[in-house]
């Protein structure tokens, strides 16, 4: 029984060391920011950033010169620099994320890549399946373990007339 | 006696699913890139893949232990078939939960009345029915038989799921991994390899363990009933 305890304490503190460090990383790396945030912070390194493309902004020259376009969101509006390789989901009036240094001097964005926005909502409600997964099996597990502890208490395997004579 | 095989090989099937399905969830929510199409929501398909193969695996477990008993009439084969339907309910549950949340974001809606879904929706109802069927007999052998003779009937089930999306126009994929070959970048595939290996050896392991359970109970409540019924006598 301590065993069943100790094995399923250990699943338990694996799964909650995957919870933070996924966590830690979302809120370094991965959660957008928006483009107001942007501005009041002045991130240092790499951003992302979440917005959609404002209508009219969208300048796509002959490539290889940078793409212009302007990001708003949160009643602030950014203007962007994009210089990577072409991208399909840069349309007007899109929301999307743009990744990139906040050049806080001349008050723009220079982006090097763009990406879709992320449904980490979803993808965190489908794998929380495991966890009442998790649970029924303990749940059988521990019950395995009362039946044997208490077929051995019983002594119904002895000769069954045993006890009672 | 096979209940003691399962006893002492159930724990090296349990932790070598552990292992697999570790690793494929480090390479399915870290290492695997998000799809270019989909994005990050791609990364449910590794647990929803597994689920839903699972799941039919289980009725599979299910069919050929119930026609095994009707055959043999051993009671620990029932027994195994019981405890595959348990869990299959389970796996069922899961991959229609898990399905419902990637259709959300890629076909926007939770559920469509799709020839995939529905006829996926009626296994779980089959299964249901199964364990239903089990508790409202009293006679354990009259119930084993009855269990066995309707699950071999939903087994028609079975390739109606398989193949729906090839007779019909459905909204669900056709496979992505059949003997057409393989329509799936090498980057997606080893996490989708991973968690399906781990979650056939957790199939496995977690019917061990609902067996031996479900035995177990009934070894007890049969050695238990004879020594009353000494005493009354």
């Amino acid at each position: 029984m301590k065993g069943l305890y100790l094995r399923w304490a250990g699943l338990l503190a694996a799964g909650l060391g995957i919870v933070a460090v996924g966590a830690q990383y979302y809120y370094r790396d991965v959660r957008p920011m928006m483009p107001d945030q942007v501005v009041s912070r002045h991130p240092a390194g790499p951003v992302r950033m979440l917005g959609m493309v404002e209508a009219g902004s969208l300048v796509k020259d002959d490539a290889p010169a940078p793409v212009l376009f302007s990001i708003t969101g949160n009643g602030r509006r950014i203007p962007v620099v994009y210089d990577g390789k072409e991208a399909d989901n840069l349309r007007e009036l899109k929301t999307l994320v743009v990744v990139g240094n906040w050049d806080e001097a001349n008050g723009r964005f220079l982006a090097q890549k763009i990406d879709l926005v992320p449904n980490y909502g979803f993808i965190t409600a489908a794998y929380l399946v495991m966890l009442p997964l998790a649970l029924f099996l303990f749940m059988m597990e521990r019950r395995v373990r009362l039946l044997y502890n208490e077929i051995k208490e019983s002594k119904v395997y002895e000769s069954e007339v045993g006890p009672f004579e | 006696m096979m209940i003691r095989w399962i006893r002492r090989f159930e724990g090296w099937f349990g932790a070598a699913g552990a292992v697999f399905i570790a690793i494929g969830l480090y390479y399915g929510l870290a290492a695997s890139p998000p799809d270019s199409y989909q994005g990050e929501v791609v990364r449910i398909m590794y647990v929803h893949v597994p689920f839903a193969s699972t799941s039919m695996t289980c009725y599979g477990v299910l069919t050929v232990a119930s026609l095994w008993y009707l055959w043999k009439r051993d009671p620990l084969v029932d027994n195994l078939a019981h405890a595959s339907a348990g869990i299959g309910v389970f796996f069922t549950a899961g991959a229609l939960y898990t399905g419902s949340i990637w259709g959300k974001p890629t076909w926007n809606t939770w559920w469509t009345w799709d020839a995939r879904l529905v006829s996926f929706t009626i296994l779980l109802l089959i299964l249901i029915g199964y364990l239903m069927l089990r508790t409202f007999i009293e006679d354990r052998e009259r119930e084993a038989r009855y269990a066995a003779i309707l699950a071999i009937v939903g087994a028609v089930d079975l390739p109606i799921v398989h193949f729906s999306v090839e007779w019909w126009r459905t909204l669900h994929q056709p496979l992505s991994v059949s003997q057409r070959g393989i329509a799936i970048a090498g980057v997606m595939l080893y996490p989708l390899i991973f968690m399906s290996i781990g979650f056939y050896l957790l199939l496995t392991y977690m019917i061990g363990v609902r067996t031996q359970m479900l035995y177990l109970k009934q070894l007890l409540e049969a050695k238990r009933g004879r020594l009353l019924g000494e005493v009354h006598s």
